[in-house]
């Protein structure tokens, strides 16, 4: 059994613990908004955070995993009201929707550390793959979502 | 009158023997030092040269770019996604390092790994230009020069290159994207320490 701590809740899991988080994430725990996308972390469908920092779930082992805050896209907001899901909505950003949850995770890192990020620095941490090309309403998105954080902040 | 022209001409003589002796002299000294430092620079390249094939093989050098960026592969190609060397040479905010690099090499997804992944600071670059290593001499002076190599002097060098976790993984890379194993160094990790050992003890000279 595997002790991991998933949305502020503790679970008790058999698996293996050199497998990857990813399946702990969807297959015992059943959160499925986490996706399986290349399983060799390049495309970022995986993204989730690991003690508030982004993190590849096909390329974590659950071992390494143990002891640590894991949050998936469930786990980011109640009711969906993350800054960043509500930018989504607002832009329209997914097409066909399967890496949108592990970018919106990434863009949290991201506003987590720089809450304005100017275009380079949103290039640099967006490194998550989109088959449908969204990249430019991906950017929007994260724009509006730091321009309500400042605007929330006067 | 011609007693005082022959003493004079003696002189001169005596003078110019004198002089001819010491430029000879001299010159013999100045090839002998050319020649001892031609000695001391050939055996530089010799004990160095096996050093200098492991700093330089991608599993090592991959991370010591003058670049803003880290590379990968045996092809040495830019990391892929545009990956960026940020502030602290441990990527960029929101996109870490450790964003895919865990404390281990993942056995499923091949990803490497090994604790606090990071790039070599920008003083520790091992590249003359980007994409291209060092000379064997350049890279020996700048792996002694304790401005960029972290301050340690002859011991701590390889105590470091005997220790460091991050040297160890090159040697235990483990299987790529595809399941293939990485390759490793030239040498083994005990070569490799016997090879700087061997350079240290005699001084640690460096190829031209």
């Amino acid at each position: 059994m595997v002790a991991l701590n998933v949305n502020g809740q503790q679970h008790e899991i058999e698996i293996e613990p050199e497998a990857p988080l990813l399946w702990a994430i969807r297959e015992q725990l059943a959160l499925t908004g986490t996706k399986f996308g290349c399983g060799v972390a390049a495309c970022g469908a995986c993204t989730v955070h690991l003690d508030g920092q982004a993190a590849r779930s096909c390329s974590v082992s659950v071992a390494a995993a143990v002891g640590r805050q894991i949050t998936t896209i469930e786990g980011l907001a109640p009711n969906r009201s993350h800054p960043l899901q509500q930018a989504w909505i607002a832009e329209q950003v997914p097409q066909c929707g399967y890496c949108q949850s592990g970018m919106i995770m990434a863009a949290a890192a991201l506003l987590a550390v720089v809450p304005q990020p100017n275009e380079e620095q949103i290039a640099q941490a967006m490194t998550n793959i989109c088959r449908c090309g969204t990249y430019q309403r991906v950017r929007l998105a994260i724009q509006r979502a730091a321009r309500q954080h400042l605007e929330q902040g006067k | 009158m011609t007693m005082r022209v022959v003493r004079r001409v003696s002189v001169i003589g005596a003078c110019m023997m004198f002089f001819i002796g010491i430029v000879t002299v001299l010159n013999l000294h100045a090839q002998d030092t050319a020649r001892g430092q031609s000695a001391k620079t050939n055996v530089g390249a010799a004990l160095f040269a096996p050093i200098a094939s492991v700093l330089v093989h991608p599993r090592c050098v991959n991370c010591h770019p003058m670049t803003d960026y880290p590379r990968q592969g045996n092809d040495r190609h830019r990391h892929l996604f545009l990956v960026a060397r940020g502030t602290d040479d441990r990527g960029a905010a929101g996109a870490r390092c450790t964003l895919c690099h865990q404390s281990q090499t993942q056995r499923d997804s091949g990803v490497p790994g090994a604790a606090d992944w990071r790039m070599a600071p920008l003083a520790m670059a091992w590249e003359s230009e980007p994409g291209v290593v060092m000379t064997a001499g350049a890279l020996c002076r700048r792996v002694l020069d304790k401005s960029r190599n972290g301050g340690r002097d002859l011991h701590a060098l390889e105590e470091h290159l005997q220790n460091d976790h991050f040297i160890q993984w090159a040697w235990n890379p483990g299987v790529n994207s595809r399941g293939q194993a990485r390759e490793t160094p030239p040498l083994s990790h005990e070569q490799f320490m016997q090879a700087v050992r061997r350079w240290t003890a005699a001084g640690a000279p460096c190829p031209d």
